[in-house]
């Protein structure tokens, strides 16, 4: 059942969100064209007085590819929670919670699409950047491949640890990913308890809790930052590569325990407290 | 004929503390066409979700074939709420292969029929449809399984007399001696002649459960017309 | 005989009298076999289980039976089928003679009134052709 929920919630979304991430991915790669373009530089010196012409030109166009990495970020963010709360907690949700499928069964398939999108989204837009960038600060192209080819290189060499602290990073960007998911989920399921306005209250919520995080990781951080300086100036400071995987170690446990935790309370309250209208 | 449904205590208070359905017990056997019959605010509603695990029991119990509402009851029942419940961006035939994905019981060719014989056309968007067309189609969705109870929360409230004596021809030739069907609305006159029982409730309490039939010997009057006597403001 | 049922009398008598009639008319002839129990409770627009229950009436009464092969078929005992005729004449006659008793005829008003009738112009009384007329 879960796999039919799943290709479901596929066949719902997948319209939309590749629409979004083609048009980040054409406006990159014309990013290439614009910024590369040896005729267009020299025809940009040769002509001083189109310059203010030019400068509108990058600019616009800078200001809609930005737009565009925006909308697709945010809109899947906002995409994703919008479909949760309207197919389980509107009218739809009597089509899908007399489906004979679990509570567990409805919010992971709506997770794993989710997610997909959005690591989709995060690796487009990280792709794009990195064009953009490298186009708009390399002479040109050829010169522009060098580079990257030689950033990638030297990633290559690196000891294996660098490739295990990488792998718990990428972990870890997931986890929060995840987190970020579940969040919006669990504002929304815990907002239907507010009587009154339910959207305001997922809002509200959903503020809140992400207010809380905010204030827990600037505590753990000045925590750390305070032991890291202790230590430096007690000459313990070992910045060694064990630390540092530890450290990663124990952050990537902690995030998604807190997701497992999020997602069990997504889970009670969608199975206990639900009151459609 | 064997208990398809059992509430055993049965309360549910919501949050301000009022008792929408309080310590009901009540059969329901398969092989019958009830009508849950009561005024609004009477629980039919709450009881409806409780049956279908929407809504969770404050106390008591209510057991479908012995087991708690869940997966395996959900199989078994077949519930046509009041609401629209379809995503209007999705095309009828889009519907027909969701019903068929995820549901064994559902017989498409039924639904083709009588979609047909209503003049739906299947490749027709439901956001273009009127609001009567698209509580027939989910009508249509709901009668092709062959489910062992049929629970039709106003299933021809919305829908043109033409249309409601076809609906109530399909509750009747779909019946299966294995199976039943509880239908909830206040157009009692116009289906009383195909229930076999009815429930009234009042205050979430059942204060009647009688055949039809006995009813019009005893009280010599149309279900309707007991009904509002029962119910008299 | 089409269904024309109250709802404020228990539905399966009403069921056996209009069945009843289609059998004595001959809309269902001697021998003959009837619609299932679910078509007939389509086409009245009941509830089987009633339908069924005014069709077990009958076969008590021994209209019809069923055959495991050929379902439910009206008797051919033609005897039964005739004098079952002829007890809902007499009672419809006898509703006739206490309606008109109530307006105060006598039973040689009464003749009168069933003689003039019988032998009016068209063979018609209020728009229904008597049987045996044509």
């Amino acid at each position: 059942m879960l796999k039919k929920l799943f290709v479901h919630e596929w066949k719902d979304t997948w319209k939309l969100l590749t629409i979004l991430n083609v048009a980040v991915i054409l406006l990159s790669l014309s990013g290439l064209i614009v910024f590369n373009n040896r005729n267009m530089e020299s025809v940009m010196e040769s002509s001083n007085n189109n310059s203010v012409g030019y400068a509108m030109f990058y600019g616009s166009y800078m200001f809609i590819y930005i737009l565009s990495l925006a909308v697709l970020t945010l809109g899947s963010m906002l995409f994703f929670y919008i479909r949760f709360y309207r197919n389980l907690y509107t009218d739809q949700g009597y089509l899908m919670h007399t489906l004979p499928v679990t509570g567990k069964d409805l919010i992971l398939s709506k997770t794993f699409v989710a997610m997909i999108w959005r690591v989709i989204a995060t690796v487009v837009c990280t792709f794009s950047i990195l064009i953009v960038v490298w186009s708009a600060i390399a002479e040109d192209g050829a010169e522009m491949w060098r580079e990257m080819k030689e950033v990638f290189t030297q990633l290559k060499i690196e000891n294996g640890t660098a490739v295990v602290a990488i792998i718990l990073v990428i972990l870890m960007t997931i986890g929060a990913q995840l987190f970020e998911v579940f969040l919006g989920y669990l504002a929304i399921s815990i907002g239907q308890q507010v009587s009154k306005n339910k959207v305001l209250g997922s809002i509200g919520i959903y503020i809140g809790i992400h207010v809380l995080i905010n204030i827990v990781k600037n505590i753990g951080t000045q925590v750390f930052v305070f032991r890291i300086i202790r230590e430096e100036e007690a000459g313990m400071f070992d910045p060694s590569q064990a630390t540092v995987i530890l450290t990663l170690l124990i952050m990537d446990v902690l995030i998604f325990a807190l997701c497992y935790g999020m997602y069990m309370l997504i889970h009670h309250f969608m199975k206990n407290k639900l009151n459609l209208d | 004929m064997s208990a398809l449904i059992e509430c055993r205590n049965l309360t549910k208070c919501y949050q301000n503390g009022v008792p929408a359905v309080l310590d009901m017990n009540l059969t329901i056997e398969s092989g019958h066409i009830y009508g849950l019959l009561g005024p609004n605010g009477s629980g039919k509603t709450t009881l409806i979700k409780m049956i279908n695990g929407l809504l969770i029991p404050t106390a008591g119990e209510v057991l479908i074939e012995g087991n708690k509402p869940g997966v395996e009851s959900r199989k078994i029942i077949s519930y046509l709420p009041e609401r629209t419940y379809l995503d209007a961006q999705n095309k009828v035939s889009d519907m027909i292969a969701f019903f068929e994905d995820f549901y064994e019981d559902f017989k498409p060719d039924r639904a083709w029929e009588m979609l047909e014989n209503l003049g739906i056309n299947r490749e027709a968007r439901l956001k273009t449809l009127s609001k009567g067309t698209r509580e027939k189609i989910q009508l249509i969705l709901v009668m092709s399984r062959e489910a062992k109870l049929f629970i039709l929360d106003e299933p021809i409230a919305g829908v043109d007399p033409a249309a409601r004596d076809y609906i109530i021809r399909t509750i009747i030739t779909n019946y299966n001696p294995e199976a039943s069907v509880m239908i909830c609305t206040h157009l009692i006159s116009d289906i009383e002649n195909i229930l076999d029982d009815v429930i009234f409730l009042k205050q979430g309490k059942v204060v009647l459960k009688a055949q039809v039939d006995e009813i019009r010997e005893k009280a010599g009057k149309t279900v309707d017309q007991y009904f509002r006597e029962v119910f008299a403001c | 005989m089409t269904w024309n049922l109250k709802e404020d009398r228990p539905i399966y008598v009403q069921i056996v009298e209009t069945l009843r009639m289609r059998i004595v008319s001959g809309v269902y002839p001697p021998g003959s076999r009837i619609p299932s129990v679910r078509e007939l409770a389509a086409e009245a627009g009941v509830n089987p289980n009633t339908m069924q229950r005014a069709l077990a009436d009958l076969e008590r009464m021994e209209l019809i039976s069923t055959q495991r092969t050929t379902g439910k078929t009206v008797t051919e005992d033609e005897s039964r089928i005739l004098s079952l005729k002829e007890s809902i004449a007499e009672e419809e006659t006898k509703i006739y003679f206490v309606k008109m008793g109530e307006l105060g005829f006598d039973h040689r008003q009464i003749a009168d009134f069933v003689k003039k009738a019988a032998d009016g112009e068209n063979n018609e009384i209020g728009g229904y052709t008597l049987m045996g007329g044509e």
